[in-house]
């Protein structure tokens, strides 16, 4: 074993000492769900599995985070057909995506002579084997990369790992917006169907995203689970980088917090109104979107927190803002 | 949960300046941030030019 090859390894023991960071997919794991941890009947580009986005154009999908997983993951991305579609629309298509945000790939060095290929590998499982489709797509170049993978066996777990070729010709902007979509393609209609390109180029709506003969997978009581993601540079798969939860859930909070604020009490003797500041754990991405269960407005917000107003507090009354959430999504 | 089902749209401001737009987004009434980096305030930003979004002025 190389030198090199020990110290990649290392990293498969982030939490042991080992070297942190070579993942540049967040929640490989599907360890954090802040949005809760199953919806059904879904349609639309629906977030819930932290990162992770699935979504359907016809018919609809069940989500949940499962506890089916190969040796040495706790949890995986299940999801499953609800309302089948023959996907007989040209233009359809069901997939699981993350977005990278784009100055964490910034040690790709896109666009110069030396960037770098990347290697994706996960765990995947499905009920039904065939070729599917995964596929690259580089936002600021308007490029994609399309490519396959073959589940062999129904129902069986099979790990996979795919080496995508540096692009030479393009950069990804040092910005807070999409440098990177990766998705895992279930099912897509007959212009999304064709011979994946296997290089960088670029993009249009009916470029090839799913191998020709890929099964028909929204037109059964069909299911697909997914875990152990991990996309690195270089052409070699090391072990998954597991880290504690804590660590991956403030890596999610950069797009998305879910929590309570905290409580107020009135003792000034009469009724009061009030403006109570929240601060974010982690400095986000970009200005969310702020709801919350029970104040009378918000504003303020930043990428650090945001001010809840609440218009009146009895005396001896306490009020605590709940149902916080704040939305930084790519 | 997530949709981008849009109705409700109107602007939230403070001493006459708007801050952000108060809107019901898949049914739950949000607040959104004026910032274009923000994916709720873009797609609201698509909606309002293709004509299917207006937004209220703030009260």
């Amino acid at each position: 074993m190389t030198r090199a090859r020990k110290l990649a390894d290392l990293g498969g023991s982030a939490d042991a000492g080992g070297i942190t960071g070579k993942n540049l997919i967040i929640n490989g794991n599907m360890a954090v769900a802040q949005r809760g941890t199953s919806t059904t009947g879904v349609t639309n580009a629906t977030l819930l599995i932290d990162r992770f986005i699935a979504t359907t154009t016809s018919g609809s999908i069940d989500l949940s985070k499962s506890t089916t997983a190969p040796a040495g993951f706790a949890n995986s991305f299940k999801v499953a057909v609800n309302t089948t579609n023959a996907f007989g629309t040209a233009s359809d298509e069901a997939h699981i995506e993350q977005k990278i945000e784009a100055q964490n790939l910034q040690r790709l060095e896109y666009g110069l002579s030396t960037a770098h290929k990347i290697t994706l590998s996960f765990w995947v499982r499905s009920s039904v084997t065939g070729d599917y489709g995964t596929w690259f797509y580089q936002d600021d170049a308007g490029k994609d990369y399309s490519t396959s993978y073959t589940i062999s066996s129904a129902n069986t777990w099979e790990k996979k790992t795919i080496t995508v070729d540096g692009n030479i010709s393009d950069i990804i902007n040092n910005d807070n917006g999409i440098g990177m979509n990766i998705r895992w393609f279930l099912d897509g209609g007959s212009n999304r169907r064709g011979t994946v390109r296997d290089s960088w180029l670029t993009t249009s709506p009916t470029a090839p995203k799913v191998p020709t003969g890929a099964p028909a997978w929204m037109n059964g009581s069909n299911d697909f689970y997914l875990t152990g993601v991990s996309l690195e540079i270089g052409d070699v798969a090391t072990p998954f980088e597991h880290e504690s939860f804590a660590a991956t859930l403030q890596k999610c909070q950069r797009y998305y917090f879910a929590g309570d604020g905290p409580q107020m009490w009135n003792f000034t003797g009469g009724s009061i109104a009030v403006s109570i500041p929240f601060e974010f754990p982690v400095q986000m991405r970009s200005t969310p979107t702020v709801t919350d269960t029970n104040s009378t407005n918000r504003g303020s917000i930043s990428v650090n927190g945001f001010s809840a107003y609440k218009g009146a507090i009895g005396s001896g009354g306490n009020w605590r803002m709940t149902g916080i959430t704040a939305d930084a999504e790519l | 949960m997530d949709s981008m089902t849009i109705t409700n749209a109107q602007y939230v401001a403070e001493d006459s300046v708007n801050h952000s737009i108060k809107a019901t987004i898949g049914g739950i009434e949000m607040s959104v941030p004026l910032d274009p980096a923000n994916r709720h305030f873009a797609e609201i930003m698509r909606q309002v030019a293709a004509g299917t979004l207006t937004i209220a002025d703030a009260d």
